[in-house]
């Protein structure tokens, strides 16, 4: 991994937050690409392999859920973070437990949102490295 | 978890536009871009809302917009669409519907002059 400038895939169905989150992040993250859908989402994720995707949680073709799901089957290093308008979406639980690290609301402002996900990857690598240890 | 209410709305109305996202990215022609962008969705979505009142997918179109308005700062809007995604009777999404329309409008007037700023801040 990057450590400095993590490579990251943004999903999300609307094009204003695929560009304004492409925007908030270029300079901190290796943007490599964006997904409209989970199905485009995670045949990315398993072609490039990125340290961390952002996904919508109510994006077409199944969700953040089926996403969440697929890569985490196929790039166990990835780390998941889940991008919702609602903090009080019903799917958190669900979420975390298909393998998503954390679940933040749209609308952060941009050090907010990328401390948290820095912290995401940091925890998902923690987790990781306990899981292999045992 | 506390769910946001047509009456919650109405006593506590969010402000129509936050430009702090917009601050942050300090380029005007991309800020410019971005609220494009934003007022062509909003309008598709919010035109979308109105006719799927009757039928149900009014709080998955609703909960669509909300992120949408939420990235780029128009509150109330994000607000308005939160309570419409909750909201079980048409009548109540119906209200929320107008109320909507209405929100739009303000965060784009003050989307347009924040614009007007950042342009007229820009060297020459």
């Amino acid at each position: 991994m990057s450590v400095l400038r993590p490579r990251l895939v943004i999903a999300d169905d609307e094009p204003l937050v695929r560009s304004m989150l492409w925007a908030q992040l270029e300079r901190d993250f290796q943007c490599l690409a964006v997904a409209v859908d989970a199905d485009q989402a995670i045949t990315i994720a398993r072609d490039l392999r990125p340290d961390i995707v952002l996904l919508d949680v109510n994006m077409p073709c199944g969700g953040a859920r089926h996403a969440t799901r697929a890569i985490r089957a196929c790039s166990e290093h990835t780390t998941i973070v889940i991008l919702s308008g609602d903090e009080s979406d019903d799917d958190v639980v669900d979420l975390l437990n298909a393998g998503a690290t954390s679940y933040l609301r749209k609308g952060l402002d941009r050090a907010t949102l990328i401390a948290k996900m820095r912290a995401s990857i940091d925890a998902h690598r923690r987790w990781q490295a306990l899981a292999d240890s045992v | 978890m506390s769910h946001v209410t047509a009456s919650s709305v109405a006593s506590a109305p969010a402000a129509a536009f936050d430009s702090a996202a917009l601050d942050e990215l300090d380029d005007a022609e991309l800020c410019e871009m971005l609220v494009g962008l934003f007022a062509g969705e909003a309008a598709i979505r919010i035109e979308q809302i109105g006719a799927a009142v009757a039928d149900g997918e009014a709080a998955t179109l609703a909960h669509r917009l909300e992120g949408a308005a939420a990235t780029i700062g128009a509150q109330r809007v994000a607000q308005l669409c939160a309570a419409l995604a909750a909201s079980p009777s048409p009548g109540e999404v119906a209200a929320l519907h107008d109320q909507l329309a209405d929100a739009l409008d303000d965060a784009l007037r003050a989307m347009d002059a924040y614009l007007e700023r950042a342009h007229a801040r820009r060297p020459r």
